[in-house]
């Protein structure tokens, strides 16, 4: 066992600090403090800056793209992006189904959709959840049906995170309803955005933000080799996808990124002497950053010395999703009645806004309302819960 | 003691239960929330016309004389309907401060405008640095020849949007004044603007606002009134998880997942038990802190501030959980739930929050 960060783990932080000096646009970097919902010309543009640096999937191998760092030198990365406010990249390319592609993609996949995911030319979503699918995925029952030289592919999806950004879907399907999605009855296909088939209707979510969709799909017609890897091994892609989600939602470099920032809060709220108010906050801060030191302890052992066991992973997104709806909590707490405020995401860049708030204020409370669906979404932390008992315990 | 609800207690519970059932469709909800002042004038008006704006302006004052358990019931209903007009803060908070001003005759044109409808009156205490302490504030009060002018910000004013008059208190030789300011006073700039809850609040910026003098030691009688309309807080709240509550378990019936009704995992049924054990105990804090209410300001405040602790975590507990146990559809702007809970965080952080009221409990409790 060695307990210790290497000396050259330290030096590399601050090379990366330093090379990220000056990297994130000062309007970006605010907005990706302020904004729930990143914009899409903020994922483009930061994942293009990342691009010309060879960073924009440093987890991936070299072969791919990535840039070989080990596990821990990632993690540390990531701190320094987050530290530095970058947006966090879109996460369905460069997170779910680019490491599919690589991993299980058929060559010539490899070679026309991988650049583009690099780059950030096209953006991906993610077509898992419908209106009667949700925590029983397995139930899905959009079909891709074939035809010919096609597939033709007929269903809804819900909930789907930047479908209107996106360009291509990848999208979890039935491709033989004979049989169940666990023996092979499920497939993953991609197809365009543009087709006339897909229609994207916006759903709003109660922080008033538009992230999320309802997807359409009417006879989408796609060539037979736009499945992904292999036909009927739609499931097994499905546990390898949510498998990674889990463990890269934890989001520890964002929610250290947030505790310094609940310090800063805490300053300029409450000053430097001592009062009741101050303390409580300093408490429930210090609590949070315990928790937090749990946590990242827990992500570490993960990626560095992967137990694979799905318990920890479903753990891990407890502890986490569930840190980060009690950090934006005492943040909107901290700000007193302007808590109540509704700042709109377009209103932030006024600086006459209600209630005369602090640079930190506007979007706490948006996204402290948005943030109630960590514990729905990548699997309920109900359905995390049952997996553990199961995996661990069999029960 | 009898918990029951007199007769006039029920008439009027059955008059604003059919109110609710009546008017408050989510879908009209959502309509007069999105209007311009974020409640339907008209409601307002049919307020008025069943008694509810005169409930609680003394009868000698021309009121109906009513308590504040009776305002209670109406705030519980509100809260399960969404309703969002401006009951709490104009008929029971300023007609109640307007009932004890120091000359509370000469406010009777303006009580008998707020009990017909015509008039819709706002307190404004919170200030930038204040954090609900309603003697924290740096807002000033100067005499002149004609009466007083204030100057100063008020921040966060609730239901301000709408208001013609706001009562505000300010600084006047040592102790804390309440005064009356005209929207429309010259020197008065009024930010409106839309809170979490789809309400409307305001800033107000003064600068030599012409006021007229209301209450000149108004310490004592303002934290009895925001104490007993942050009761009505309870009560609203209460009828925010009963509603969130009825809905979720109606859903678990009909949901399907894993080929069986929701209904059928124990881990959501249990849940929505804990939310029953939550509600209750929040609706046995409210009718504690209405006992308290004219007992000694001590023993009233830590009785209102532990009721306020008490809805204000079962509230983001019931209605949190509520928004958890639909799923995705939770977090559906179109779906009420999300709703209910975002009226509970504002109740949680009107005219005082979950730490400020735990603190004054601390304060009044323990050496
Ligand atoms: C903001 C947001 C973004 C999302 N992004 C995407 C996306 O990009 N792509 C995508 O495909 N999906 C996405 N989802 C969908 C998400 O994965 C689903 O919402 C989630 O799987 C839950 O499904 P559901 O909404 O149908 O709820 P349901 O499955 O109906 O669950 C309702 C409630 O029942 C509980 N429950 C269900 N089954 C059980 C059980 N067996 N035991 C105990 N409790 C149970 C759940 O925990 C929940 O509390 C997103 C969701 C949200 C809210």
């Amino acid at each position: 066992m060695d307990l210790t960060f290497a000396k050259e783990d330290e030096d590399f932080r601050l090379e990366i600090r330093e090379a990220l000096r000056g990297l994130v646009p000062p309007d970006m970097a605010r907005r990706t403090r302020q904004r729930v919902h990143p914009t899409k010309a903020d994922l483009k543009l930061w994942n293009r800056i990342l691009y010309d640096r060879g960073w924009s999937v440093a987890h991936w191998p070299k072969e791919y793209g990535g840039t070989g760092w080990s596990p821990l030198q990632v993690h540390i990365f990531e701190e320094e992006l987050a530290a530095a406010d970058a947006p966090f990249l879109t996460y369905f390319g460069p997170r779910l189904v680019g490491p599919l592609l690589y991993t299980f993609g058929r060559e010539e996949q490899k070679r026309d959709l991988i650049p583009d995911i690099l780059t950030g030319e096209t953006l991906w979503c993610q077509g898992f959840s419908e209106p009667s699918s949700g925590s029983d995925l397995a139930s899905a029952r959009t079909s891709a049906v074939r035809d010919g030289a096609s597939y033709v592919i007929n269903g809804q999806k819900i909930w789907t995170t930047e479908a209107h950004y996106a360009d291509r879907m990848f999208c979890l399907v039935r491709t033989d309803p004979s049989v169940p999605a666990q023996k092979g009855g499920f497939s993953f296909v991609m197809l365009p955005m543009t087709d006339p088939g897909v229609r994207v209707r916006p759903i709003v979510t109660l922080d008033e933000g538009h992230s999320v969709n309802e997807v359409f799909l009417e006879n989408v017609r796609i060539p037979a080799s736009d499945i992904i890897g292999e036909e009927g091994r739609g499931w097994d892609y499905t546990k390898f996808m949510l498998a990674n989600e889990r463990i890269t939602n934890a989001h520890v470099p964002r929610a250290k990124r947030d505790l310094v920032l609940l310090k800063e809060i805490a300053a300029s709220e409450y000053g430097a002497s001592p009062s009741a108010a101050r303390d409580e906050a300093r408490r429930r801060i210090a609590q949070l950053e315990m928790d937090l030191d749990g946590l990242e302890w827990s992500v570490l052992r993960e990626i560095i010395n992967g137990s694979k066991n799905p318990a920890i992973a479903s753990g891990l997104k407890i502890v986490a999703s569930e840190l980060q709806q009690r950090m934006t909590d005492l943040a909107v707490d901290m700000i007193g009645a302007r808590g109540r405020i509704f700042y709109g995401e377009d209103d932030f860049e006024r600086n006459d806004l209600p209630g005369n708030p602090g640079e930190y204020a506007p979007g706490l409370a948006a996204r402290q309302l948005f943030l109630r669906a960590t514990t729905i979404y990548a699997g309920s932390n109900e359905i995390q819960r049952g997996i553990i008992a199961k995996q661990q315990f069999g029960l | 003691m009898d918990f029951r609800l007199s007769d006039e207690q029920t008439m009027l519970k059955e008059s604003v239960d059919r109110f609710v059932a009546q008017k408050s469709g989510f879908e009209q909800v959502r309509a007069a929330a999105a209007g311009p002042e974020g409640f339907a004038r008209a409601d307002w008006q049919t307020f008025a016309e069943l008694g509810w704006l005169m409930l609680m302006i003394p009868e000698d004052l021309g009121g109906l004389g009513g308590v504040t358990a009776d305002a209670a019931l109406l705030a519980e209903s509100f809260g399960r309907g969404l309703v969002g007009a401006p009951f709490v803060s104009t008929a029971v908070l300023c007609a109640g401060l307007l009932a004890r001003a120091d000359r509370p005759r000469d406010q009777q044109p303006l009580l008998d405008a707020i009990g017909g409808g015509e008039a819709i009156v706002a307190l404004a205490t919170e200030e930038s640095s204040s954090r609900y302490g309603l003697d924290a504030i740096a807002a000033q009060a100067k005499p002149v020849d004609s009466g007083f002018t204030l100057s100063g910000e008020k921040i966060v004013v609730p239901d301000g949007a709408a208001a013609g008059h706001f009562l505000v208190s300010a600084k006047l030789a040592g102790t804390i004044g309440l005064f009356l300011v005209a929207a429309d006073a010259p020197g008065l700039t009024v930010r409106r603007y839309r809170t979490v809850d789809n309400r409307r609040a305001a800033d107000l910026l003064m600068a030599d606002t012409p006021a007229s003098l209301m209450i000149a030691d108004a310490l004592a009688p303002l934290e009895r009134a925001v104490d007993e309309a942050a009761l009505l807080l309870v009560a609203e709240a209460l009828g925010c998880m009963d509603a969130a509550m009825s809905i979720t378990a109606e859903y678990l019936k009909t949901r399907e997942q894993f080929g069986r009704t929701l209904s059928k995992f124990q881990v959501l049924t249990h849940r929505v038990a804990d939310m029953f054990v939550r509600a209750e105990t929040t609706r046995s804090m409210l009718l504690r802190g209405l006992s308290a209410l004219d007992a000694g300001p001590e023993i009233r405040a830590a009785a209102v501030s532990a009721a306020m602790v008490t809805a204000i975590d079962a509230g983001e507990f019931v209605c949190g959980q509520a928004i958890q146990l639909h799923g995705g559809i939770g977090m559906a702007e179109e779906n009420a739930v999300g709703h209910y809970y975002k009226r509970i965080r504002a109740i949680g952080r009107t005219w005082g929050d979950r730490a400020s009221h735990a603190r004054r409990h601390v304060d009044l409790t323990q050496a």
